[in-house]
This record gives C-alpha cells, structure tokens and sequence, in this order.
C-alpha cells in the first residue's frame, strides 16, 4: 500500500493529501498574489473607477489613459518620466553587472587561490552581514563626496558594490567546486583568469542568478542614494521619482500614478520571469558552516 | 618569482576590487561611527568632534527614558516572529518542493510577488504614497498621504457585507499577522527550498523501502538534511527583524542621528545596539550548532 503511494503516484492520482496540497497552494497564491493583481487591473483603470467608494477590485472599463497621461502630459513637464525610467535602468544594470564581476573575482580570490590572511578577511565579510548603523552614513556621505563623484551616477552605482550578503553566497556556492578541478585547469596551463573565468563561472551560474535577481530588486527598489547624494532632479531615479512626483494625492493624477507604479515593478517581474528556473536550483549550499 | 609569491599576487588582484569597496564604504563608515559614538561633533559643516569619553553611553542609560523599552520591545518581536518565520518558510518551502503538476508555476506565481513585497517599490505603494493601500490585506500599518481612502482596496466592506463586523475584525487581524509574516520570509522560503531540493532521492526511496511515513520523513530525513540551511535562515531572520527600516530601535537611531542631527548619539546608540544583536546571533549558533548535521560529516 504504501509502495503504491510513491513519489510518482502522488503526481498522478486524486488522493486526500493532493487535494490539501493544491488547495493550500491555491490558497497562498491566492493571498499573495493579490496586490499584484490589484496592481495590475489598477493601472488600467479609469479615473472616475479609482476614486469611487468604496471602491471595487476589477475594472469596469478598462483604458490606457494613465499610460498616455504619464508618457504626455508627465512628459512635457521639466524632467520627463522616461528620464526616470533611463537613470534607473543603467545605474541598475551597472551597478548589478559591476556586483557580480567584483564579488565573483573577490570570492574566487578567497575561495581558490591560498592567501594569507584569508580566513580572517572571510570573518570581517561575515561580521559586515549584521552591521547597518543608521550613524554610518554622514561617513559615507564624506567618502563619496572626497571621491569627487557626488551627483554623479557613480554616486548611485559604486556605494552599494560591495554589498557582504552578495559575497557571502557566492564564495558558500564557490566552495562546492572542487578544489581538484581548478587544480587540474593550472596544471593543464590555464591561467588564474582562465580558471576563473573558464571553470569557475560557469559552474556558479545558479548562484550568479541569484545574486543578480536579488541585486535588482535590492537597487531598484532603493530611493536612498538618490535623495542622499544626488541634488541635480534629472539624475534621480524612480523610486525616488514616485515617491515625490506624485505625493500630495493629486487626485487628477491618479491614473498615472497607478501606471508608473506597474512600469516601474515591470522589469524586475521580467528579471525575475526570466531568471527563475536558475534562482530556484540555487543556493543548494548555502548552508551555514560553524 | 615562487610559486606562493605568484599566488598572493593573483589573490590579491582578485580580491581587491571588492575588498576596496568593502572598506572604503563599510569599514571606514564604520570605524568613523566608532569615533563618533565617543565624541560629541563640535562643527559639522567641517565634521570636527571632540572626544567626550563615554558621555553618549552613559546618557543612554540615564536620561533616555525611549531607548530602552524600545531595545526589549526589539527583543521581544524577534522572539516572537522568528520562529514562526523559520517554521512557516520551511513549510511553505516543503509545499513547493512537492512533486506535484504544475509546481513550476505555483513556484513563480507564489514567489513573485514575495520577492516584489520585500521591495522597496511595493511597500511605497502600499504605505505612503496609498495608490494601492490594501492595508487589511498586507498588514502594512498605513496612512498614505491623502491617499488611504481612494485606493483602499475595500476588501473590508466585502467582509463586513458577508460575516458581520466583529468576524470580519477576527479575519482581518490573522490575514494581517498571516501576511505580514509572509512578507518577512521570501528569501527563507528560496534558501529553504534550494536546499530541500539537494537531498538525494535515494534517501527517501530508502526511508520507504523500510516503511517510514511522509511524518517520519520529514523528522529522520528531511529536517537532519535541511538543520545547515535551518540555522542559515534563522539566522538571516533574527539580523533582518533587527535591521529591518522597520524596526522601533532603527527607526529611533534614524531619528536621533537625522531629524534631531545628533549623531554622536546615534552612533552610540547604535552601537549598543549592534552589540546586543551580536550576542543573540552568538546565541543562536550557540543553541543550534548542536543539532546542525553536515552530509558527509560523521
């Protein structure tokens, strides 16, 4: 009887534990997925249906009206939401490809190569995981401004490259490749680069997918560096952009509103759609070692 | 040039570039922060500070009457949301690993928007700026400037319509609860679920072969093979209920540090604070390092 309910079976055949399953799934993606789909059906809605109340879940009449709002009437104003759109898009894209370059080459470094002192740097990473003192900042503030690179995008793109959740997961994933292996690559001439770039990367895709889904949505999401070290409105970044653009509840900008809002979320929905089968098969050992 | 001197100069080349970053904008930040917490800022457009001992502390702990039932408040939270957290993510993550049909888009349609809550894009539109203030649904406690009523997504007058005001006022409060810490536990559920999907197969196909149930699975095989990633996740939860923008004791910090701009205070204040989260992490490593198994350990 129980042989009978293998692994297989469950997939196929209707049994009280199938059901609870799926209900409890339904149930969850239910609940979860609401805002999203609030957020969606929103974006379409007319004026005189976001206002009502109370106020009803789907729209009647659907419109792209907010859309052409934000593209025309927003756009003719001083900054144009599409600038927005373009600061956010490249410190984004920068800022996650720089992320993975220098935290992959820094772990590899830690990883693979014998250097001394590396265990002790490994520690400092792991103590950084638990420190974000508020107090910090006027400090950084100062780094970035005697860097000369305030109000610039630098300002929104190097800061936050050194982030230690990143490196973390990316040296744990790293030291699941076999030792032997890059040993073999040096022995067969490769160089430290070859290895690297050759054996090593590739192997940690799933963890590169990860981090980078997750640097994405860590920097996209972010207004603050863009309200602390940019002054110039044209350099700002989205999140920042809805926060203050649209504050106020002017109500005759409703409907755009709810457009930015699906547009600015729409990327990292695509990242993530795009990435998901590898984020998932990932960070099998991450396991924390004592 | 030796083979070890070829070896730290290749180190060096690759961890440098991270390494710099990390002590340009975290360890110096830092160690100024320690400055700080010691001193009192005497010019700030110059950042000068004279050193005042251990002035700060010491006012934290006689004068500031907020600080403390703030830091047990903390306390007190993390206890309670912590383990439901680690539990809920482990069994949502068990959940998705089922093999069941169409897992891959359960999987993406339930994390999505778990991933998406946690940003900071979500939580604007759900607390300030009210476009989307379903605050019955998300537990976000929010009042969105101007906004909270016109974008309410009135699921509480549907309730209230269908099972009365005081069942409605039940539900709402567990949905809230329910939610919010659905919120706190999107990237337990994707660590949690990498590692259940790393067990071999093989070890459960043995575990049946000797009889065992699905309950007696999950507590000989599953749980053992998952305590790495278990402590992991818990530990990831415990910094991220301290840190989180969220959190009473960082939102004072903030305060103190920016609104009032005294931030030799702040600095003290904070750490005290990252000291007391620094012994709960020794804690909980302390607690759990006992029953976490490594595959292949003996």
């Amino acid at each position: 009887m129980r042989l009978a309910r293998s692994r297989e079976g469950i997939g196929n055949r209707i049994t009280t534990g199938w059901v609870v399953t799926y209900a409890l799934m339904i149930l969850l993606v239910a609940f979860t997925s609401l805002p999203l789909v609030y957020l969606l059906v929103s974006a379409f809605k007319p004026l005189d249906e976001l206002v009502l109340y109370p106020p009803r879940f789907f729209v009647r009449r659907p419109t792209v009206e907010g859309f052409l709002d934000l593209f025309t009437a927003l756009d003719s104003q001083e900054i144009p939401f599409t600038r927005y759109l373009f600061n956010s898009l490249f410190t984004t894209s920068a800022n996650v490809l720089l992320i993975v370059l220098i935290s992959t080459m820094g772990a590899y470094g830690l990883d693979k190569i014998k250097l001394p002192g590396g265990r002790a740097l490994f520690r400092i990473v792991i103590l950084g995981l638990m420190f974000s003192p508020p107090a910090a900042q006027i400090p950084i503030y100062m780094a970035i401004n005697s860097l000369g690179i305030l109000d610039t995008y630098w300002a929104l793109i190097i800061p936050k490259l050194a982030t230690p959740m990143f490196f973390f997961l990316l040296k744990q994933f790293m030291s699941q490749v076999p030792l032997e292996m890059v040993e073999s690559a040096r022995m067969d001439g490769a160089g430290e680069f070859g290895v690297y770039r050759r054996i090593v990367l590739p192997m940690i895709k799933p963890a590169i997918a990860t981090v980078v889904v997750f640097a994405f949505i860590d920097n996209w999401n972010d207004a603050g560096p863009s309200t602390i070290y940019i002054t110039r409105q044209a350099m700002r970044t989205l999140p920042f952009a809805l926060g203050t653009i649209f504050s106020g509840g002017v109500i005759a900008r409703l409907a755009a509103q709810n457009a930015a809002a699906l547009l600015t979320i729409l990327p990292t929905i695509l990242l993530y759609l795009v990435m998901q089968s590898k984020v998932i098969r990932t960070m099998a050992y991450s396991g924390l070692k004592g | 040039m030796t083979i070890q001197r070829r070896d730290i100069l290749s180190g060096f080349l690759f961890t440098s570039p991270w390494f710099i970053g990390f002590f340009l904008f975290f360890f110096y930040p830092l160690s100024q922060s320690i400055r700080l917490a010691f001193s009192n800022i005497t010019d700030i457009t110059e950042f000068r500070m004279a050193w005042t001992g251990f002035d700060n502390f010491a006012n934290a702990f006689a004068r500031d009457i907020q600080f403390f039932p703030l830091l047990l408040d903390s306390v007190g939270n993390m206890l309670a949301n912590t383990p439901i957290v680690v539990v809920f993510s482990l069994f949502i993550a068990i959940l998705l690993n089922r093999e069941i049909r169409g897992k891959g888009l359960f999987r993406v349609a339930f994390l999505l928007p778990v991933l998406l809550g946690t940003g900071i894009v979500m939580q604007t539109i759900r607390g300030n700026y009210g476009v989307v203030d379903i605050s019955s649904q998300m537990g976000s406690a929010s009042t969105g400037p101007g906004g909270a009523e016109l974008g309410e997504i009135g699921i509480n007058h549907y309730l209230v319509t269908l099972i009365g005001p005081v069942a409605a006022g039940y539900l709402q409060a567990v949905l809230r609860k329910v939610s919010e810490i659905l919120w706190m536990s999107g990237i337990q559920i994707i660590l949690l679920l990498g590692s259940l999907q790393t067990i071999p197969t093989p070890y459960y196909e043995a575990a049946l072969c000797d009889g065992a149930s699905e309950w007696e699975k999950f507590w000989k095989v599953t749980l053992p093979l998952t305590m790495p990633t278990i402590l992991l996740v818990t530990v990831y939860t415990v910094i991220d209920s301290f840190t989180s923008a969220d959190n009473g004791v960082i939102r004072y910090i903030t305060g103190v540090s920016f609104a009032n701009f005294n931030l030799a205070y702040g600095s003290a204040l904070s750490w005290m604070y990252f000291l007391l989260v620094g012994i709960v992490i020794l804690a909980v490593f302390a607690i759990m390092r006992r029953r976490v198994f490594y595959m292949g350990e003996k």
